[in-house]
């Protein structure tokens, strides 16, 4: 299992999320399309959730996207929502740019 | 087309009102020193278009002091660039930066001091004049 989809396996096993959840599933696919894309380096993961909606974040120090077809698009368009934007505080030496995910109401989809 | 087509500098600055990236295309052309190369009007009109994309939707959007720079041409690589510089870029979903960023031939996402960027390339903007 990818270090992205563990990590975001545990939030959802200590949120009670079911993984027949429509936007669970969203989320996993979304982790898959991350893993092992070439030319793009994820850093740091971490994800949890804010507000009902779960928050997904990756950082990288430098990525290339060399075409139209990258899985980063997969990943992306599996999100409602896509920020992007530098952060400092997960790494002393610098700047890490930061993609977050945000699936909007996870626990509503829970109860639908 | 050809670089003696005095219709492309006219086309050029029709793609752009404000002569943007248009003034910058144009001004390569009148560059003498760089006549040993063609600009390749396929790339180029993919660039014109996903610059003024790029304007529209940020323009349009609640982003922080985001700022766009055009570095038409690096004739080393024969790349052209549209860099995007921000605080903060959100998308409502991944298929706007998709269509963002369509035509261009790479997109690198850059941690370069404190802001981050996003460099849209386009690959063979210029050929060598035959």
């Amino acid at each position: 299992m990818s270090k992205i989809r563990s990590i975001v396996e545990k939030e959802i096993t200590n949120n009670n999320l079911c993984l027949d959840n429509p936007k669970v599933k969203s989320l996993l696919s979304c982790c898959e399309s991350l893993t092992n894309m070439e030319g793009f380096y994820v850093e740091a993961v971490n994800c949890k959730i804010n507000n009902g909606d779960f928050v997904l974040m990756i950082g990288t120090y430098y990525a290339e996207i060399d075409n139209i077809n990258h899985p980063i698009y997969n990943a992306l368009n599996k999100a409602d929502k896509i920020e992007m934007y530098s952060v400092d505080k997960y790494n002393p030496d610098g700047a890490m740019f930061v993609i977050k995910f945000i699936f909007e109401n996870v626990w509503q989809e829970v109860q639908a | 087309m050809s670089l003696q087509n005095n219709d492309i500098e006219e086309w050029l600055l029709s793609l752009t009102p404000e002569n943007g990236l248009g003034k910058a295309f144009v001004d390569y052309y009148n560059n003498e020193s760089k006549k040993n190369r063609i600009l390749n009007i396929s790339v180029a009109k993919k660039m014109i278009s996903t610059f003024e994309r790029v304007k529209e939707y940020f323009n349009d959007s609640n982003c922080k002091n985001f700022k766009i720079e055009v570095n038409p041409f690096d004739d080393t690589r024969c790349i052209g660039v549209i860099t995007i510089v921000f605080e903060e870029l959100n998308l409502s979903n991944g298929n706007d930066f998709k269509e963002l960023v369509q035509g261009s031939s790479y997109v690198e996402l850059i941690i370069d001091g404190v802001n981050p960027r996003i460099d849209i390339g386009f690959r063979n903007i210029t050929d060598e004049l035959k």
